[in-house]
C-alpha cells in the first residue's frame, strides 16, 4: 500500500505514515473546527493498513498543540491501533513527545495511556 | 430589550482587563483564530513570555473562539446579524483574559450554568479525571465539536470560569465567558 503524506497547515497537523517501516508520524498542531474532514482520510488509511500492517507499528506524536475535536479523533486512531496491538498481527508503541516544560502535552499524552491499553512512552525534548 | 450597536463591545469590556489585545464583533468564522495567535505571538515575543505559557494560552483562546464557531446564533433583534465578539485583554502584569460572547437560546442557558458551576467546584485533580471520563465517551457533532470546550479550558486554565447570561426577549439570552490565563 502507498505511504500516506499530508503536508502540514496552519490548523492541521503534518502526517508521514510510511506502510513499509510501521513508523506513523505526526507533527505539528491540531486545530481545525471540523476535525473529522481533516482525520477521515487518516482513518481510512490505518484501516486499510491493519489489514496488513508492519510486524511493529511505531505511531510518534510530535503534537505542539491540540483543539478537544482533535483530541477525539486522536483517541480513535489509538483505539484502532489497540485494537490492531490485541490481534497480535504488529507490535504497536507510542511515542508521546513533548517540550521539556509543557506540563499540558505531558498531561495529555498521560491521559491517552490510561484510556488506552497500548505501551505509551512519553518523550521530553 | 433594545440590543445597542455597541451592546457586544460594551459587556464584553466590563468583564475584560485594562489592556485590550484585541477586539471583535461580529461572525466569527474560521479567520478568527489565525488573527488573534499573530497579534499574540508578537506581544508575547516582544515581553519575552515562556513558549509554554504561549502554547497554553493559544490552547485556551483557539477552544473558545471554537466553542462560539460552533454554537454562535443569530442576534435576534439587529437585523438578523451574527453578533458574536471576543475579546483579549491583561492586566498590564502578568495575567491575561479571553472573553468570548454569543447569542443562545433562552432553553439552553439552565443547563450550560449548571455546566460551569459543577466545573467550577471541582479541584485541578478532579478536572482531569472527569476530562478523562468525558474523552473516552464522546462523540463528535455535525459541526464538529466534542463538547469538551468548556471542560479543557476550565482544566488548562486552572481558575474558576467567570460567565455571565443576559436575557435579550422570551426566547434569546447574550452569553458571556471570561477565561483567566496566568
Amino acid at each position: 500500500m502507498n505511504n500516506l503524506i499530508i503536508e502540514e497547515s496552519v490548523k492541521t497537523p503534518g502526517i508521514l505514515f510510511a506502510s513499509q517501516t510501521g513508523i506513523l508520524e505526526i507533527k505539528g498542531k491540531s486545530i481545525p473546527e471540523n476535525s473529522l474532514e481533516f482525520y477521515r482520510p487518516i482513518f481510512e488509511w490505518i484501516n486499510a493498513y491493519t489489514l496488513e500492517p508492519f510486524q511493529t507499528t511505531e505511531l510518534k506524536v510530535k503534537l505542539e498543540y491540540f483543539n478537544t475535536s482533535s483530541s477525539k479523533c486522536l483517541l480513535d486512531v489509538f483505539r484502532i491501533l489497540e485494537t490492531l496491538n490485541n490481534k497480535g498481527k504488529s507490535k504497536i508503541k507510542v511515542s508521546w513527545y513533548y517540550e521539556g516544560d509543557d506540563e499540558d502535552m505531558m498531561e495529555a499524552g498521560e491521559d491517552y495511556s490510561v484510556l488506552v491499553k497500548i505501551p505509551f512512552e512519553l518523550i521530553k525534548i | 430589550m433594545v440590543v445597542k450597536p455597541t451592546f457586544v463591545f460594551d459587556n464584553l469590556k466590563l468583564l475584560s482587563y485594562s489592556h485590550l489585545l484585541y477586539s471583535f464583533q461580529g461572525e466569527i468564522d474560521e479567520s478568527i483564530t489565525n488573527e488573534i495567535t499573530t497579534i499574540i505571538e508578537i506581544h508575547f515575543k516582544e515581553n519575552n513570555i515562556p513558549s509554554e505559557r504561549r502554547k497554553k494560552f493559544l490552547l485556551i483562546m483557539v477552544e473558545c473562539v471554537q466553542n462560539v464557531f460552533h454554537h454562535q446564533l443569530k442576534a435576534p433583534l439587529k437585523n438578523g446579524n451574527y453578533d458574536s465578539g471576543v475579546m483579549i485583554s491583561f492586566d498590564g502584569d502578568t495575567a491575561y483574559r479571553i472573553v468570548s460572547g454569543n447569542f443562545m437560546e433562552n432553553k439552553f442557558v439552565k443547563g450550560l450554568q449548571s455546566k460551569i458551576e459543577f466545573l467550577n467546584a471541582l479541584s485541578v485533580e478532579q478536572l482531569r479525571t472527569y476530562y478523562q471520563e468525558s474523552l473516552a465517551v464522546a462523540e463528535l457533532s455535525e459541526k464538529g465539536g466534542a463538547g469538551l470546550g468548556i471542560l479543557d479550558m476550565a482544566r488548562k486554565s486552572k481558575m474558576p470560569l467567570e460567565y455571565k447570561f443576559i436575557e435579550i426577549d422570551e426566547r434569546y439570552s447574550f452569553f458571556i465567558l471570561a477565561i483567566n490565563v496566568l
